[in-house]
């Protein structure tokens, strides 16, 4: 059928997909939560997943870094290739898998403890030795929570603002170096002003990370992605370059969907 | 009802509730006080020291000691463990949902069963005999099923996106459970732990059936040594209706009260810095 | 409960995991063990009990005095002995506890909710046998002021005693159960032009009321294991009675007094002991559940709940 191919052929003009699922089923128990999703990303681009509440955004990403199987009851289809490999070969390690393929949450836990500690812990995992301090500031840099005094690493992870452990909770992730960053929903519950701040800070990230992000503020998506993927119903409906998508897209249900016209 | 008539109603409604509560706590309170006058009067008409040491106070206070610590020593390990086992581990399977609220549900069942079980296997069953190692023994399998329940409790109210943020990060099963899940839970787990362990202390039923010993004129030095503790120690001086005893019995409480606030000082104040820790 | 277990089911390959993911098996392994450990043996001796006393006569007949010289082996007199000291206990307690327990959670201030949860968390942790001295040093004496006619072993000073024991029990949980409903909805309800009388008593309590029944419940199942307060207070008769005024006997009075260190194994008196102790973990072991489903349909966190 058209969409599954029209999307692979789209994305696939001329980049090296550092991602793909092919034919990717993903049930929890008896719900199907998607069904036959193929969909490649190409390495350095920006992919945004859009769609309605429930269609699936959240279980594509999630399926990226191996984040579903350690739902009870889930099972899964299809493959999904990474750099070249089978995701879910024996030989990937869940965990060197996840932290290759950073995802931030959207029900981003703090862990308890100071923002090092936060930002440590991921490090501390991968048994890293070296300057764990270092490696935090950098991160931290990047994200734009950094002040001269090292202050904000003694900091209670709890006592930052909603925006500022948004940030901190995408630095955890960027610590760990990721080849690709997965964030689910980067700005919900976020004021508007905030929510504009994180949304430049994910397009500042564009230019060093393969991002591939879910949002149901499909405006977020014009503004940011090269690509979007149009998920319903745990279907991809559509997927191409997002100027594309917007301005004349192919599936009467996208357009439907981004004109917000009752069906 | 006109508005200035129901707002009166409520009026009174209130003022019932809030005489009703002082009522209330203050029965709670009068028992509690009534509670330690008794003891304390009793208590301080105790014959004399000397007559409490040799009749067997501290032979009795070393036995609670010893049973505190075999009991902790088993009984916290092994149930904080299967706890962590059943709520992170486990698949969630019929059989092992099965086993979990088989083992939380023993916490309902009384200390007295225990001892009923306790004499049939260790007594006589290993051949231990009446001794501080039985009593040890079957006050850990009785408090087992506490700390399970409580401990599940806990790490069951650690919100499910913790494990997945820490999850997320590349973090291996074990190193999630270690250094979030665990530390997140570990207040809510030393306060069911204490709330078991001094339960267990204070338990006399279990240790009377597989047979403490009435009257010990030697302090217990090994867990070999024959079963005494303060509860049952305190329960055969009440038993006893001749003068001066219930005064020995009254010594005898408040000797336990004491050890077992001793004790919940000392978890209480590592609760509080697990709690520090925490935030 | 969670299960990290991947679908592929892959077991993990580092040593540690493996090591850690052992160990913790084997705690379970262990309290399993422990737990099959003191089914079977009560178990097996009721079960050779029965091969002596027919089931029949043990839920039939009307005494239990195993050794006598025409023993009884009916349980019922022992049953309702329990059932008065718990019944008795509840209906003492539950009047002050859930009016503490509403007064605590909706009225009190903060002083005075500090005190009284100190006092009620010391209510709760003092053991039995100090109960017990109190019950009979102290309750009965009292008691026999107002009745003179009351016996020195009395079901009346029981009951108020271990109403005292399982107070906390009823406060904590049913407070628990109260705490759990949402703010929001009272403060809704008041923004709507309820007074707050009116939202607690007519919201939050029927709203929390299965959790405030489990409270009940699980203090009632401590109330039925009680021993060392029934044993001191309240006696040992053989007969049943059903006046608060005289002596009661009840499953575990009987079990604390049967000196069963000195019984011989495989005696019928033996034997009994383990039948009623079977009967009792048959009891409470149900009671509890049922009184924890109940507590943990308040709680959406609690094991059972909704975490996926």
């Amino acid at each position: 059928m058209s969409a599954r191919d029209e999307g692979t052929r789209t994305a696939g003009d001329g980049a090296v997909p550092v991602l793909s699922a092919e034919g990717l089923t993903v049930r929890f128990g008896e719900k199907t939560a998607l069904s036959d999703v193929s969909i490649e990303i190409p390495r350095g681009s920006t992919v945004s997943i859009i769609g309605p509440a429930g269609s699936g955004k959240t279980t594509l990403l999630r399926s990226f870094n191996r984040m579903n199987e350690v739902i009870p009851g889930s099972s899964q289809a299809g493959t999904i290739r990474f750099a070249g490999g089978d995701l879910h070969s024996a030989a990937m390690d869940p965990a060197e898998v996840r932290r290759r393929i950073g995802m931030v949450f959207e029900d981003a836990a703090l862990f308890p403890g100071s923002v090092f500690d936060n930002l440590a812990f991921g490090l501390q995992a991968r048994g890293e030795e070296g300057d764990l301090h270092g490696i935090a500031e950098v991160a931290l840099q990047a994200v734009g929570l950094w002040s001269e005094d090292a202050e904000i690493l003694e900091a209670r992870a709890s006592d930052l603002s909603a925006e500022e452990r948004r940030r901190m909770c995408i630095a955890r992730t960027l610590a760990l170096e990721p080849d690709v960053l997965l964030v689910d929903e980067p700005t919900s519950t976020l004021d508007p002003a905030a929510a504009a701040r994180v949304e430049s800070l994910i397009h500042a990230l564009r230019d060093d990370y393969t991002i591939v992000f879910a949002t149901c503020d499909h405006t977020q998506a014009g503004r940011l992605s090269d690509l979007t993927a149009y998920l319903d119903s745990g279907r991809l409906l559509e997927y191409g370059p997002t100027q594309t998508l917007f301005t004349n897209p192919r599936n009467p249900r996208t357009e439907f969907y981004l004109t917000g016209r009752l069906q | 009802m006109s508005a200035p008539a129901r707002s009166r109603e409520n009026h009174r409604v209130r003022r019932w509730l809030r005489a009703l509560g002082g009522v209330a706590a203050g029965i709670t309170l009068a028992a509690l006080g009534m509670l330690a006058v008794v003891l304390l009067l009793n208590a301080g008409r105790s014959p004399d020291a000397g007559i409490s040491a040799s009749s067997g106070l501290v032979s009795a206070l070393a036995g609670t000691l010893w049973l505190a610590l075999l009991t902790a020593v088993i009984a916290v390990p092994v149930g904080v463990g299967a706890a962590v086992y059943l709520e992170e581990y486990a698949p969630r399977t019929r059989a092992w949902r099965f086993l979990a609220s088989v083992l939380t549900n023993l916490a309902g069942v009384p200390p007295v069963v225990y001892g009923i079980a306790g004499l049939a296997l260790f007594v006589r069953g290993m051949g231990l005999g009446p001794s501080i190692l039985a009593g040890g023994l079957t006050l850990a399998v009785l408090t087992v099923p506490r700390v399970v329940a409580s401990s599940r409790r806990a790490l069951a109210s650690v919100p499910e996106s913790l494990r997945w943020n820490a999850l997320g990060l590349g973090a291996t099963r074990w190193q999630v459970v270690r250094d979030q899940v665990l530390r997140a839970a570990a207040p809510d787990i030393v306060r069911g732990c204490s709330a078991a362990l001094l339960r267990a202390v204070g338990a006399a039923a279990p240790l009377l059936i597989i047979g403490a010993a009435g009257f010990t004129t030697f302090a217990p030095a090994s867990p070999g040594d024959p079963l005494t503790a303060l509860p049952t120690q305190t329960f055969a001086w009440t038993a006893r209706p001749q003068a001066g005893f219930p005064a020995l019995a009254a010594g005898a409480s408040v000797t336990l009260l004491f050890v077992m606030a001793l004790i919940g000082l000392v978890l209480w104040d590592l609760r509080r810095r697990h709690g520090e820790a925490r935030r | 409960m969670t299960a990290f277990r991947s679908s592929a089911g892959a077991p993990p390959t580092d040593p540690r995991e493996r090591l850690m993911g052992g160990l913790l098996l084997g705690c379970t392994a262990l309290a399993a063990a422990a737990a099959a450990a003191v089914i079977g043996a009560l178990g097996l001796e009721t079960v050779r009990f029965f091969a002596d006393v027919p089931l029949s006569q043990f839920l039939a007949d009307l005494a239990w005095t195993p050794s006598a010289e025409e023993p009884g082996f009916g349980i019922l007199p022992l049953l309702a002995g329990t059932a008065q000291i718990a019944g008795g206990a509840t209906v003492m307690a539950l009047p002050v506890a859930l009016v503490l327990a509403v007064f605590l959670e909706f009225y009190a201030g903060k002083r005075t909710a500090s005190v009284m949860n100190a006092a009620v968390a010391a209510l709760g942790s003092v053991p039995a046998v100090v109960y017990g001295y109190f019950a009979l040093n102290f309750v009965t004496p009292a008691l026999k002021g107002v009745w003179p006619g009351l016996e020195a072993f009395n079901g009346i000073s029981a009951c108020l005693v271990v109403g005292l024991m399982i107070l906390p029990t009823i406060v904590v949980l049913s407070r628990e159960a109260l705490g759990a409903v949402p703010r929001s909805i009272l403060r809704q309800a008041v923004a709507l032009g309820a007074t707050r009388e009116r939202a607690v008593l007519r919201l939050a309590l029927p709203a929390a009321w299965l959790g405030v029944l489990g409270s009940v419940v699980l203090a009632m199942t401590r109330a039925v294991g009680e021993t060392m307060i029934v044993t001191l207070a309240a006696g040992n008769p053989t007969g049943v009675s059903w006046n608060p005024l005289e002596g009661v006997r009840t499953l575990t009075s009987f079990l604390a007094q049967a000196s069963m260190g000195d019984l011989a194994p495989g005696s019928i008196e033996y034997g009994a002991c383990f039948a009623v102790a079977a009967v009792l973990l048959l009891l409470t072991f149900g009671m509890h559940a049922l009184g924890r489903a109940l507590v943990s349909r308040g709680h959406p966190d609690g094991p059972g709940g909704s975490r996926s």
